[in-house]
């Protein structure tokens, strides 16, 4: 049995990761950690189609986006967001506070195919071309999506102080 | 690429993938040049890092909270069986694995020396979702993939294991001996030392003569964190007690049913102590 001496540890790494996709993609806790177990559940039937030595990071997040977007045909509609960085992170001072709220609530209001590639990107830190095998489009795409996304956030909050603007998809 | 009426100028798509890490060095030094000379992209690109920078820290901040919560015991479970089944996947063959022989030892003055000082008092039976703190599903994974590989279950040898307890104590600022079980029929196999958010790990394997295989993890207890008296929990198959003594918090994890851990488990506390 040939066992990779780091997969634990980046497996472990990697759901934390998932985690915090699913929660900055859900804003609600209870949907993100289902989302991970599912993703996992799913992850441990197909065991069999990762390849060792390929990128288990990718594969992971392909499977769990997937099941994001099998939710939300099933949902419709995208609920409300809710959740807020906690509060009792007493080292944030408040306007920090009103900032990460208000990335939070702007990158709400994109659409779920800008959402996802910034999440990636900014959150996980993913390569292009990693966040592009995950979301199963062609680089091109994600470009183009990422830049339409980062405008229309850029767009968004500019636009906290001032009249605000609606955005257009 | 499509073209679309609100398809982002070339300016944008450069200064992403400058942000991001995507371009080369002479394309990166164009950006820079470009920064330079011109205020609009430099206003452009400060906010673009911006938001991507609060992006992050707002998904840092909302981790640890859901990493807490109710409910991650289970994903704790399925990313434990996952590592074990990635692990284990290539060689369907099947594990070449003794099996239980001889039954384990039970130290039953151990254990009753353990119910005398109240030591298990908070002891629960944990359901196959019980809540473990992070250093223990850790410990999990750690025995699953490295404590049941006979090939090659150890990175530092029984005699290596002495200069990873010199390590270990100088990481600590306390002296740390290493664990002995022989009086409970176990020999060290080995140790392997595991990176973790929290910090280092270190796994000791140990196996009777039947071959039967136990973990013990330590890790450095962190100090807001209440001290574990003793905890047992349950994960599939899996059999863990954990607790907390002085700087180090302790898991024994093992896959065996007939393992009596709380014996195990005091035969290690009181060793600690003396």
């Amino acid at each position: 049995m040939t066992v990779d001496p780091d997969l634990a540890d980046r497996l472990h790494d990697h759901v934390a990761g998932l985690r915090r996709y699913a929660l900055v993609l859900t804003r609600d806790r209870d949907r993100a950690e289902d989302l991970v177990q599912e993703c996992l559940t799913k992850a441990l039937a197909a065991a069999e189609t990762w390849k060792p030595g390929t990128d288990l990071r990718v594969w992971l997040f392909r499977i769990l986006h997937n099941t994001h977007v099998s939710e939300l045909r099933k949902q419709r509609v995208r609920q409300t967001a809710a959740l807020s960085p906690p509060d009792e992170a007493v080292d944030t001072d408040p306007a920090r506070r009103i900032e990460l709220q208000q990335v939070l609530d702007a990158l709400d209001q994109l659409p779920e195919a800008q959402r996802r590639p910034i999440v990636m990107v900014a959150v996980e830190g993913m390569s292009y071309a990693e966040a592009a095998k995950a979301l199963d489009v062609p680089l091109g795409t994600l470009y183009s999506r990422l830049g339409r996304g980062r405008e229309a956030l850029r767009r968004l909050l500019d636009g906290a102080g001032k009249p605000r603007l609606r955005l257009v998809v | 690429m499509s073209t679309r009426p609100d398809e982002p100028d070339d300016i944008t798509h450069r200064l992403n993938a400058y942000l991001d890490g995507e371009l080369g060095p002479d394309a990166a030094a164009a950006v820079e040049a470009q920064l330079c000379e011109d205020p609009e992209a430099a206003a452009r690109f400060d906010d673009f890092a911006r938001h991507k920078a609060l992006l992050a820290e707002a998904a840092a901040e909302l981790e640890p909270a859901a990493a807490a919560g109710a409910g991650t015991a289970k994903t704790a479970a399925l990313e434990a069986e996952l590592v074990h089944k990635l692990s284990t996947a290539p060689a369907a063959s099947g594990r070449p694995r003794p099996r239980a022989l001889a039954p384990w030892p039970v130290n039953l003055a151990a254990a009753a020396a353990l119910m005398a000082t109240g030591w298990f008092g908070h002891a629960t039976m944990g359901g196959p979702d019980a809540r473990v703190p992070d250093y223990v599903s850790e410990a999990i994974g750690a025995h699953r993939v490295f404590g049941e590989d006979f090939i090659r279950p150890a990175e530092f040898d029984a005699r290596s294991t002495e200069d990873v307890f010199a390590w270990l104590s100088t990481k600590l600022g306390h002296a740390v001996r290493i664990p002995r079980l022989e009086g409970m029929g176990m020999e060290l196999v080995g140790t392997r030392i595991h990176g973790t958010k929290e910090g280092p790990i270190v796994q000791v394997i140990y196996e009777n003569q039947a071959g039967e295989r136990l973990s013990l993890t330590m890790a450095r207890h962190p100090e807001a964190a209440p001290a574990i008296v003793f905890e047992r929990a349950d994960v599939a198959d899996t059999r863990v007690g954990y607790w907390s003594q002085g700087p180090l918090d302790y898991a024994v994890v093992t896959d065996e049913p007939q393992a009596e851990i709380r014996a195990i488990a005091s035969e290690l506390q009181v060793a600690g102590k003396s």
